[in-house]
């Protein structure tokens, strides 16, 4: 009987982790000049693969882009398996220097200065994005449910060495 | 009177990447401490270690006046001889012109988020790097013997690591993994 709970708990846990690792559907963007690079864990993607990018500052934005080709990827982003390309953007407005959240497939769309979204293989359930600044760089995190208080899946930290007026909480730090 | 704000600020008081230019006993704990990574095989790329206090300085308040600080109010700082205020032919303050030369100067900068004014690193107590190494790390510790480190991470982001650094008073701050300091802030 333990045996048979102890299979249930692992299948669950494996759903779960399943759920959770559609995250390599997200990475980090930044536009600087006439340029956006983006950094995803996921090699290999193809030319105009669709990125919707979500600006998590208040109040929130979202623009769509697609991939033009391979690139050098983001510089802020240390210590990192990401593979590096080029965005150009097709709809909406980025800001020179504001690090965002590429998304890979997916729907997201603004509610009260919030962006909400639902990925394919995430079970319709709700995402929600957050970045935050510590002593050198921006932390950036997406949720299942609400900022800091749901489940968090998915966080990188961009250095972007300057000293910062600190905003970020323990939950949005921990690596 | 002082020379008007704008992008021409940018290249003055850059950021130190030298050792050299660390404070007080920080800089003799840092050294100790990084001549014993590279002792050990340890990869060490450092990113900064002075921010003088005038590139804080006018980083800080160059956003401000950009989002609408009166550049009027902005205090004087000793060794930079910056006039925040821009004059119409009339000899008036011109709070658009101040403005635009502020935002260009943030541009400059490449700032997107609100700069500090004082931090450890203004204060040559900090230093950002990334540590890097493969297989197991036998490092000289601060007490003169040495220690294996052999877990996971091979970075800066190890505990074990951390430990070894406190001992010799380099301090890991846990919001940020390039970052070590005389306190931890």
């Amino acid at each position: 009987m333990t045996r048979i709970a102890t299979l249930l708990f692992l299948l669950l846990l494996s759903a779960g982790a399943h759920s959770a690792g559609s995250v390599e559907q997200i990475g980090v963007a930044v536009a600087h000049g006439n340029s956006i690079c983006f950094s995803i864990e996921h090699p290999g993607l193809p030319t105009p693969a669709a990125v919707t990018l979500i600006l998590p500052d208040s109040p929130q934005s979202i623009a769509q882009a697609e991939i033009t080709g391979p690139g050098p990827g983001c510089p802020g982003l240390k210590n990192s398996d990401a593979v590096g390309y080029k965005l150009r953007v097709t709809r909406g407005h980025v800001h020179d220097n504001i690090v965002m959240i590429g998304v890979l497939d997916g729907e997201a769309v603004l509610r009260q200065g919030r962006v909400i979204s639902k990925r394919p293989g995430n079970n319709d359930r709700v995402e929600t994005f957050r970045s935050c600044t510590s002593a050198d760089g921006v932390h950036l995190t997406v949720w299942r449910g609400s900022p800091l208080s749901g489940v968090r899946l998915w966080h990188a930290y961009y250095y972007l060495g300057q000293d910062l007026v600190p905003t970020c909480t323990d939950e949005d730090t921990a690596p | 009177m002082g020379k008007p704000s704008g992008k021409e600020w940018v290249s003055k008081f850059p950021t130190s990447t030298s050792l050299g230019d660390l404070k007080g006993t920080f800089a003799s704990s840092a050294n100790k401490f990084i001549d014993a990574l590279k002792a050990a095989g340890a990869k060490v790329d450092i990113s900064a270690t002075l921010r003088p206090a005038q590139r804080a300085y006018l980083m800080h308040w160059s956003y401000l006046i950009a989002h609408g600080t009166d550049p009027s109010k902005v205090p004087a700082m000793s060794g930079v001889d910056i006039e925040w205020v821009y004059k119409d032919k009339a000899g008036k303050p011109d709070t658009a012109a101040s403005k635009k030369a502020a935002k260009e100067m943030a541009d400059a900068y490449d700032i997107a988020y609100e700069p500090a004014l004082k931090s450890r690193h203004t204060e040559g107590a900090a230093i950002d790097m990334d540590i890097s190494w493969s297989g197991e790390l036998t490092i000289a510790t601060a007490d003169g013997k040495s220690t294996t480190i052999k877990s996971s991470p091979r970075d800066g982001g190890n505990k074990e690591l951390q430990e070894v650094g406190a001992g010799y008073g380099v301090i890991k701050l846990k919001s940020d993994p390039p970052h070590w300091s005389s306190d931890g802030h």
